[in-house]
């Protein structure tokens, strides 16, 4: 089989037994790879209700076809499990490196079962697979882990994947980190903590084959030419962190917990500034020819010595949402969250909740044992993401999750929690971004941009985003049906603006990477598929439609200030998207698909577990 | 003789390792970058990890010509590239077995033993040395697949002249400017993220300074 491996491994960390599965081309084409591969194992590998931290979870790691090849931005993996922030499917990608060595070593996916005794490491060298001891990594960052596992592997090219101290300590929303990127969301690294393991390294030196090389070394020269056009040159030059002064400027700049659009040390937070003042390089992952991955690093007193990567999303939580106008500080923030393993977003969202609670004296100062947290303290903020990740005072109620610190403490305080389905909303003001709004409320793994791009059609200008309509169903469907397919081949979603047809494109190197003859409406399909398959999972958890929600303030409070004022999504116009959102998709009006249309997909063996009509 | 060799541009290179993937698909029809003529090395420079492209110099001396026991890596005297004699049966030069001499005698890291390259029966090993040989039968466009491919343009085809001319240019002041700037905070992000050079060049730098 070419573009494919064909074999994914099973490892048993409780029995240590490894086994290999061969896969099927039917498999390869039904699912694709990527999310598609990790949705369906999830499914088949997993039983209903499940506590996500229990051994019984499984932990699933896999590759897209394009991982390893010449095709721009294929280098990823996706990881899935039930959430412990959710409590439904928890999927994430991560880039770079560690994807394109995995599939090297010869595998399309690893599945890890149950849990080992103690802390464990997993080593695979080609073909030859075991579990060492990791003792010695307990408490260690995953910088460090990389460091102190090559050293003891003795191969300088070894990739790792590794979970830091907040993944140790069970943390909802800990990620996995490897080669300085992070596949941070739905609290991975947490599921990979819970089974006593630190972290998977690998070292590959098989030959990836596809079945069109010329002609597929042909195309991809194109699109890396294309990558270096206009469609990217936003993340090239000044990275995703460009997004602040440009949503400052259109009212959805998320500020103070999603209070208000604008902020007033927008230009502070910058990309404009940092690039000039902090940016030593710009990077990319394998086999990208964007590269916008911008490291920083602060010489001067008191952050001397801080160095790390940035991006929009990191910026935003830990910047505008906490009340930070202070470069240096945003950049300690982060690199404190990639040395414990903490996701920005979640840290910064779930510390933004806790100021505005301080903020309305719902949390006195003995709770917060003597710490100050009003708006912008940016002491506070560096004293807290480690005390979230070891669980310490303050820390142990944040450490639950916005959702679930909320619940735990009431007085109201779920009205500005800004989860959906406990996921944190990342940085964008859906109250004035309708279409997104519907996109994230109904998203399998919650609040999201990169499982629901409807804030595409939003920003773009190709529908009035102050508006709510039957349309936004449709378009709300398109983006997730396509998003699946992006995260499936598994491809880097900075590149979708390089294409005009995107389901013609990407079959044609689909094809000329597997020699499969898809068509673009199997494409299309394929997505639809994966997308059902997910809310099957979610369904089998215990998910109803009022899981599919909006936070309380996008849906009460009006946006008090910039280009947005006075809009929010009233729950008339939510029911009306919801209600043509479920629609588009052919499920019934509580969101259940129905048994034909899952029939339809080649869903069939899944009907039966959700027992719908 | 030309001299050429491929020279990557550090403040362009952003370290994807397309120039390795590209490589490889050329000579051995398959994605691997273990087989690549060209390595692309994650160096900790002061504040930051710079990567860098290495590819076969083309030595004027080459070391590597000189210490293969077997003759069997000779430069090229119209070319100026170093090429490793493959073809055994017949011939006594040629290069069979994993001495890896001139590994270890590379500053660069720029040879690379091929399991498997070349199957000759009458011996256990089929280990051979390949070198970058910039791919006269490959160009695109005049230019060797790397340096086509190369999304950031950090790669080129260049000789030791027009090198020597680009370094003039050089703005000294704004280089001396960004190294001092940044060598404060050079030691905790060394001791963090400090992935030394290639092992290889390492190894076979101590070898060539002890002899």
């Amino acid at each position: 089989m070419f573009g494919y491996m064909g074999t994914i491994l099973h490892i048993n960390l409780k029995t240590q037994k490894i086994t290999e599965k061969q896969i099927r081309p039917e498999f390869c084409k039904t699912y694709i790879g990527g999310t598609g591969f990790a949705t369906r194992l999830l499914y088949e590998h997993s039983e209903a209700r499940l506590d996500p931290l229990s051994p019984d979870n499984p932990l699933i790691f896999s590759l897209g076809p394009f991982a390893g090849t010449s095709i721009a931005v294929g280098d990823k993996y996706a990881v899935a499990a039930k959430s412990p922030l959710t409590g439904f499917i928890g999927d994430s990608l991560g880039g770079s490196f560690w994807s394109r060595e995995l599939k090297k070593a010869g595998y399309d996916a690893l599945v890890i079962h149950k849990k080992a005794k103690q802390p464990t490491y997993l080593y695979i060298d080609d073909g030859s697979v075991q579990l060492r001891d990791a003792k010695i990594l307990s408490g260690k960052s995953s910088w460090e882990t990389e460091e102190i596992l090559r050293e003891e592997l003795g191969d300088e090219q070894t990739k790792i994947a590794s979970i830091g101290i907040a993944g140790e300590k069970l943390i909802p929303f800990a990620n996995i980190s490897n080669d300085m990127r992070t596949a941070g969301r739905t609290g991975m690294g947490a599921v990979m903590g819970s089974k006593n393991l630190k972290a998977i390294a690998i070292r590959g030196t098989k030959t990836i084959e596809v079945a069109n090389l010329e002609k597929l070394l042909e195309k991809s020269l194109l699109l890396y030419e294309s990558a270096q056009g206009p469609a990217t040159e936003k993340y090239r030059i000044l990275g995703t962190t460009a997004n602040v002064l440009v949503f400052n400027a259109i009212g959805n700049l998320p500020t103070k917990n999603f209070q208000q659009t604008t902020f007033r040390g927008a230009e502070q937070i910058s990309a404009e500034l940092i690039m000039e003042k902090y940016v030593t390089n710009i990077v990319g992952c394998s086999s990208c020819p964007i590269a916008c991955d911008h490291n920083v690093a602060i010489t001067a007193r008191p952050y001397a010595g801080t160095a790390t990567s940035i991006d929009y999303e990191s910026i935003f939580a830990l910047g505008s949402n906490v009340g930070v106008d202070d470069a240096k500080s945003v950049i300690k923030a982060i690199e404190l969250c990639d040395i414990y393993g903490l996701d920005t977003i979640s840290t910064g969202v779930v510390i933004s909740w806790a100021m505005e609670c301080y903020e309305r004296e719902l949390i006195s100062k003995n709770e917060t044992e003597g710490l100050d947290l009003t708006f912008g303290n940016t002491k506070t903020i560096h004293k807290l993401i480690p005390m979230i990740a070891r669980k310490e005072g303050l820390g142990r109620l944040l450490s639950l999750g916005t959702k679930k610190a909320s619940e735990k403490i009431g007085k109201g305080s779920d009205h500005f929690a800004m989860h959906i389905k406990g996921l944190e909303l990342p940085g964008y003001d859906i109250r004035g971004l309708k279409t997104a709004a519907l996109g994230w409320a109904v998203a399998a793994r919650g609040a999201c941009h990169n499982r629901s791009g409807a804030y595409d059609y939003d920003i773009g200008g190709k529908v009035d985003r102050f508006k709510a309509d039957q349309s936004r169903g449709k378009l709300a469907m398109e983006s997730e049906d396509q998003e699946a397919i992006f995260d499936s081949l598994i491809w880097c979603k900075f590149i979708r603006r390089c294409f005009e047809d995107f389901h013609r494109e990407a079959s044609t190197f689909y094809n000329l990477v597997t020699g499969f003859d898809i068509k673009p409406h199997d494409l299309k399909r394929t997505g639809e598929r994966i997308v059902n398959l997910k809310k099957v999972y979610n369904i089998r958890e215990g998910w109803t439609r009022s899981d599919d929600h909006l936070p309380p303030r996008v849906m009460k409070d009006p946006i008090p200030d910039g280009f947005g004022k006075g809009s929010k999504v009233s729950s008339e116009e939510f029911n009306l998207m919801l209600t043509s959102y479920y629609k588009a998709r052919g499920w019934t009006k509580y969101g259940l698909p129905r048994k034909a249309k899952l029939v339809e997909l080649g869903l069939e063996d899944t009907v039966k577990g959700i027992g719908v009509a | 003789m030309k001299n050429e060799y491929i020279v990557c541009n550090p403040e362009k290179c952003v370290g994807c390792e397309i120039c390795e993937i590209i490589c490889s698909a050329i000579k051995e029809n398959g994605f691997n970058p273990v087989y690549s003529r060209i390595h692309t090395a994650h160096i900790p420079i002061y504040s930051s990890i710079s990567s860098l492209s290495v590819a076969c110099l083309h030595c004027e001396e080459p070391a590597c010509v000189r210490v293969c026991p077997r003759h069997a890596l000779t430069k090229d005297e119209k070319t100026g590239v170093v090429v490793v004699n493959t073809e055994f049966e017949g011939d006594p030069n040629g290069c069979n077995v994993p001495c890896a001499w001139c590994v270890v005698a590379c500053e660069f890291g720029a040879i690379l033993l091929h399991p498997g390259y070349k199957k000759i029966p009458a011996y256990t090993s089929t280990t051979v040395a390949v070198v970058c040989d910039l791919c006269p039968e490959n160009r695109y466009d005049g230019d060797p697949p790397c340096v086509k491919f190369c999304p950031k343009g950090a790669l080129s085809v260049s000789t030791l002249e027009k090198e020597a001319k680009q370094l003039n240019k050089m703005d000294s002041k704004k280089i001396f400017a960004q190294l001092t700037n940044s060598r404060k905070n050079s030691k905790t992000l060394f001791e963090r993220i400090g992935r030394t050079p290639l092992s290889i060049t390492e190894k076979s730098n101590k070898a060539l300074r002890e002899t």
